[in-house]
């Protein structure tokens, strides 16, 4: 290849030869002629360019790729048995797809031979970027071992540079083709996707996500042992790391089982796989895959998949054909749900973990309730605990707790169709039970009679008259209608009452809950005797009722009663007393028995322990005792209980699940504690984003949370957004009746804010008001109470009054030390207002010497913040003192 | 899936990785393309397969014409080093397999081999030496050759005239037929 020389400069060849090209053939010789003679080996390259410019050469035919694409597509036809590709020989393709082919493949080692399933991978995906990032990948897919997962044995780059991957080769057929010839029983198939579940979890534990999982990805043994296929191959192979469907992805994945997310270019992840695992249940339960899957034109299939599917019971219902070892009655209800809940359209709103959605299966099949609910909220306060002695069934709560609080209209919307629906499955299961317990059949009939009358609206004549009713309004209609309807029924009535008033507690209407607990009450001690068991559950309610709203005082009797009588009946029925235990331990520990509190919860987790009891219990039972550690400061030991009751949660309910509220809180306590201040507000803000998601009314968890969190504002020097939302608890503590922990808490810390940011009177008015709470409620918590007089008493000294302010904050001092003589920092505070008080009497030395002792204590606070704050205070102390001494 | 912008900047920039990245996307593409086009009875043409391909790329987002003539430009870019990659493989394979890839230009220059597929790979190194003079022209080339557009459908994305683009191709092309020549003249 010519190079340039010393005779000429290809730049200016070029521009020559531009210049020439241009003119006439004439003038291009004259021109050419005049340059040889200034230029000759420059005017010699120029001549070589214009008889290449008159030829024909390469760059007059067409473009290469299209022979390349071409060539690409024809091998990716060919079969290439009979090859060696790496250690392997390749002895016949098996399958096609659109990774590449695979083949089954042999290798001879040591005088034996190795059959394997060879995954050769197609041109395309074999880039430097892709192929590095393969490399990377298969170490850490190798490492999968699991019996429910087909194992990797060997990859690398074949020869002509594609990917290729040895894995072991299983002798199966697809899970859905499994169970139809082998006629599997529902129990029998929901066991397959067990295992299958559990697979998926080892390795979403391992963080590797399938996102590819199909019938065909799992392939079951003549021995029914399901195995995975191509786990994290997907993501191996994913060349924008996303497994979108988009694109390229598009030829990696199956558009018929992937996700919604899949098709919108979201972020792909272990809900991901749970929704495909979602799809495999649905298919080994109906026969079929949701009406919208089965247009495949990919477009369309975009649009179909975001809108939810019909649930099995209805599918399996219309089918006219189908294998006889299913049946409709066994799909309705909880299955219906399970299965809706994994192909939830958000990823949040499913399972969020194949292990949760293994865990519902179970409970499905062992009779026991199942953690998913149709879309409802059922969260716990107090009690924790579900009971029903009505015959009616769990389902059938929720049930009301669904149309309760949701301000829909009843007829124009499809909701009130698919409820009207769900109601006549979910009274047809309360039949089906009721015929299992014989006595109780009559009485569910009439709770399905009058539940039905609710909201499936019977008499479209009788409602025409009013109107279409929200929810709320069938609610009401319904807790009135307990008294007319059910008037012969006393005991039914009673039943209901209580468990109307579980609901209404759950909602936060405190007020309207004790009215029907005592009602419940009082129709229990006259149907059954003041000792009967019976009466202890309605006791329980009411005096948890009294106890959250701060009328502690009459709690406890209650609760103590309940235990007397239910003691007696230990044996049949643990779980009643293991509540009542509960609820006492909670009424005491309010108290500030906390050592009591804490017996009777430990007694309460025994009997819980036990088997056949609820697992929620547990979950409340943990949390109970992490407050109780929490209040005896034992913070190391609370935190891995309340991280693990908050792990609990939300695999059970859901990331964002409203009981998350109450336990971040305590989760707060502890980092408050250790000092992690920057976890702690990071806690708080989600405290906040999950109760108002889920609480668009007054509730006294979301005026927590944001008392809470407006505190953690302030504490980072912003006052103004701080006290907003202290304010706006507040205002939402005031108007729920609350003047317990609640309100007391908040009302401090605004004092507090106001005080630090200096508005004395105002802050003196808050802390005032919280301290008339105070002494207006003998339930109110003492320790808070106690506090608040310590605070109170500073702000009072700022204000210049030293000598109630001494008196005050003497007595609070007192109080906190023989009450909570481990209340270091309550005490602290206490002793800073005698400080305050000291100066404001100007007691100067004294005020430095008290002081000096609240900062000595290292261990104290580990607020710098707050240190700071006080070291201040201190040189101002001292200051003082010493300008006095002049 | 909005990274695209940032990976055609980049990889227009010199990431090789951002440059694999688009470059692995277009690919596929391409293949899906084709193999619809083969189905439907036309033939694979590549003006229509780099198109097509964009078309599925830019998909809802509002890429700018900026984004546009990058993703032009590496395309064609990505389409001149398979090809020479193609070509280094199958050479090596007919060769018996396990050679050393960089002896193969070696290989290929000494022998005395006029098809195409040598002609190819003498190209790929007549664009380096074009490169050094004038980068602009390899670009044109790349697009015009390797990707198959023409000339009033390069003019927006490079913005200039159909006219000047005419007058550049036809300085390019003698300049690399030259180029082509004269290492067979070195031999003959």
């Amino acid at each position: 290849m010519p190079t340039p020389e010393a005779g000429f400069d290809a730049r200016r060849a070029l521009q020559e030869f531009e210049r020439l090209s241009e003119l006439s053939d004439d003038a291009c010789t004259q021109a050419l002629a005049e340059l040889a003679a200034a230029a000759p080996a420059l005017a010699a390259e120029v001549r070589a360019l214009l008889v290449a410019d008159a030829a024909q050469g390469l760059l007059d035919r067409g473009s290469p790729m299209a022979l390349i694409v071409e060539q690409d597509m024809e091998q990716a036809r060919v079969d290439r048995s009979g090859e060696v590709i790496g250690a392997y020989q390749l002895i016949a393709r098996i399958g096609r797809g659109g990774m590449g082919d695979v083949y089954r493949a042999s290798r001879d080692t040591d005088g034996f031979r190795q059959i394997v399933a060879l995954k050769l991978l197609r041109r395309g995906l074999d880039t430097g970027e892709m192929v590095r990032r393969f490399v990377q990948e298969r170490r850490i897919l190798a490492r999968l071992e699991h019996p429910g997962i087909a194992r990797m044995i060997d990859g690398g780059l074949s020869h002509d540079g594609l990917p290729w991957l040895a894995m072991e080769l299983i002798d199966g057929l697809p899970i859905t083709e499994f169970a139809r010839r082998a006629g599997l029983s529902l129990r029998a198939r929901i066991e397959l996707v067990l295992a299958v579940c559990d697979a998926v979890d080892y390795a979403h534990r391992r963080l590797i996500v399938h996102r590819d999982l199909k019938p065909s990805n799992v392939l079951v043994t003549p021995e029914a042992t399901p195995r995975l296929l191509d786990f994290g191959i997907a993501k191996l192979l994913d060349q924008d790391e996303d497994g979108t469907l988009t694109g390229t992805g598009m030829h990696l994945l199956s558009p018929v089982y992937a996700a919604p997310e899949q098709f919108s270019g979201e972020p792909v992840g272990i809900t991901t796989d749970v929704y495909a695992l979602g799809l495999m249940l649905y298919e080994l339960l109906t026969e079929t895959l949701p009406q919208q899957r089965r247009d495949t034109a990919l477009a369309a299939l975009h649009q179909a998949v975001l809108s939810p599917p019909a649930p099995p019971s209805s599918v399996f219902a219309a089918m006219t054909d189908r294998s006889s070892s299913l049946s409709v009655r066994a799909l309705v209800g909880d299955l219906d749900t399970i299965t809706l809940k994994a192909l939830a359209l958000e990823p949040d709103r499913r399972y969020a973990s194949a292990a949760a959605l293994a865990d519902d299966l179970r409970r499905y099949l062992d009779g026991h309730p199942i953690a998913a609910r149709p879309d409802t909220l059922s969260y716990r306060v107090g009690k924790f605990v579900r009971r029903h002695r009505g015959g009616v069934s769990a389902a059938a709560i929720s049930l009301i707790a669904l149309i309760a609080g949701f301000g829909f209209a009843l007829w124009q919307t499809s909701i009130a169709r698919d409820q009207a629906l769900r109601a006549d499955t979910e009274a047809r299961r309360a039949e089906i039970q009721a015929t299992r317990a014989t006595e109780m059949g009559a009485r569910t009939k009439r709770v399905k009679n009058f539940l039905m009358t609710v909201f499936q609206q019977e008499d479209p004549l009788r409602r025409d008259r009013r109107g279409p009713l929200t929810m709320a309004q069938a609610f009401d209609d319904a807790l009135n209608r307990i008294d007319h309807d059910l008037a012969d029924d006393p005991s039914l009535q009673g039943d209901l009452l209580d468990d109307f008033g579980e609901i209404l507690s759950n909602q936060g209407e405190f007020e309207r809950a004790e009215k029907m607990f005592q009602r419940a009450l009082a129709i229990a001690e006259k149907i059954h005797g003041p000792n009967d068991p019976a009466v202890a559950e309605s006791l329980i309610n009411l005096a948890v009722i009294a106890d959250v709203r701060g009328q502690g005082g009459g709690s406890k009797a209650l609760v103590e009663r309940a235990v007397a009588i239910l003691e007696a009946g230990a044996a049949t029925d643990p779980e009643a007393l293991a509540n009542a235990y509960n609820a006492l331990g909670n009424i005491v520990r309010n108290e500030g028995d906390l050592a009591g509190a804490s017996k009777y919860m430990r007694r309460a987790l025994d009997l819980y322990e036990q088997p056949g009891s609820d697992p929620m219990g547990r979950l409340s039972l943990l949390y109970n005792l992490a407050i109780i550690l929490i209040d005896q400061e034992q913070y190391a030991e609370a935190e891995p209980l309340i991280r693990e009751a908050i792990t609990l949660t939300e695999e059970t309910q859901g990331v964002d699940a409203a009981p998350l509220t109450i336990m971040l809180s305590s989760l707060e306590q502890i980092l408050v504690w250790r000092g992690a201040l920057d976890e702690e507000f990071a806690v708080g803000e989600r405290r906040v984003a999950i109760a108002r998601k889920h609480f668009k009314a007054d509730h006294p968890w979301l005026a927590g949370a944001l008392a809470a969190h407006g505190w953690q504002i302030v504490g980072k020097g912003n006052w103004q957004q701080g006290e907003a939302l202290l304010d706006e608890g507040i205002a939402m503590f005031r108007r729920l009746g609350d003047t317990n922990m609640g309100l007391l808490g908040a009302l401090r810390y605004l004092g507090v804010s106001q005080a630090r940011r200096g508005d004395v009177a105002l802050a003196f008015a808050t802390l005032d008001q919280a301290y008339a709470y105070c002494r207006a409620n003998t339930g109110a918590n003492k320790l808070m109470c106690a506090t608040i007089r310590a605070n109170r008493a500073h702000v009072d000294a700022m204000r210049g009054n030293g000598v109630s302010a001494l008196a005050e904050a003497d007595l609070a001092l007192a109080e906190l030390r023989e009450r909570f003589p481990r209340s270091r920092d309550e005490q602290a505070q206490a002793l800073v207002a005698r400080a305050a008080a000291l100066f404001a009497l100007s007691r100067f030395d004294e005020a430095v010497a008290v002081q000096h002792q609240v900062l000595d204590d290292r261990e104290l606070v580990k607020d710098d913040g707050v240190r700071n704050e006080r070291q201040a205070t201190l040189d101002k102390y001292v200051a003082a003192a010493a300008t006095a001494k002049q | 899936m909005g990274d695209i912008t940032e990976w055609l900047g980049q990889a227009f920039a010199g990431d090789r990785i951002a440059a694999d990245r688009v470059f692995a996307r277009v690919y596929t593409d391409l293949h899906a393309i084709a193999a619809r086009q083969t189905r439907q009875g036309a033939m694979a043409h590549t003006t229509s397969l780099v198109h097509e391909a964009w078309l599925r790329l830019a998909g809802a987002e509002q890429l700018d014409m900026n984004s546009r003539a990058h993703f032009f430009a590496i395309a064609a870019r990505a389409m001149r080093q398979i090809t020479i990659d193609r070509i280094r493989r199958e050479q090596a394979d007919k060769r018996g397999g396990g050679l050393d890839i960089t002896a193969l230009d070696t290989l290929l220059h000494d022998a005395a081999d006029v098809s195409d597929d040598a002609q190819l790979f003498e190209l790929d190194r007549a664009l380096a030496a074009l490169g050094a003079i004038d980068p602009d022209a390899v670009q044109l080339v790349e697009l015009r050759y390797f990707a198959g557009l023409t000339l009033d459908q390069i003019a927006p994305l490079l913005g200039t005239s159909e006219r000047t683009l005419k007058r550049r191709w036809r300085t390019a092309r003698a300049f690399l037929h030259r180029q082509l020549e004269g290492s067979s003249d070195a031999h003959t």
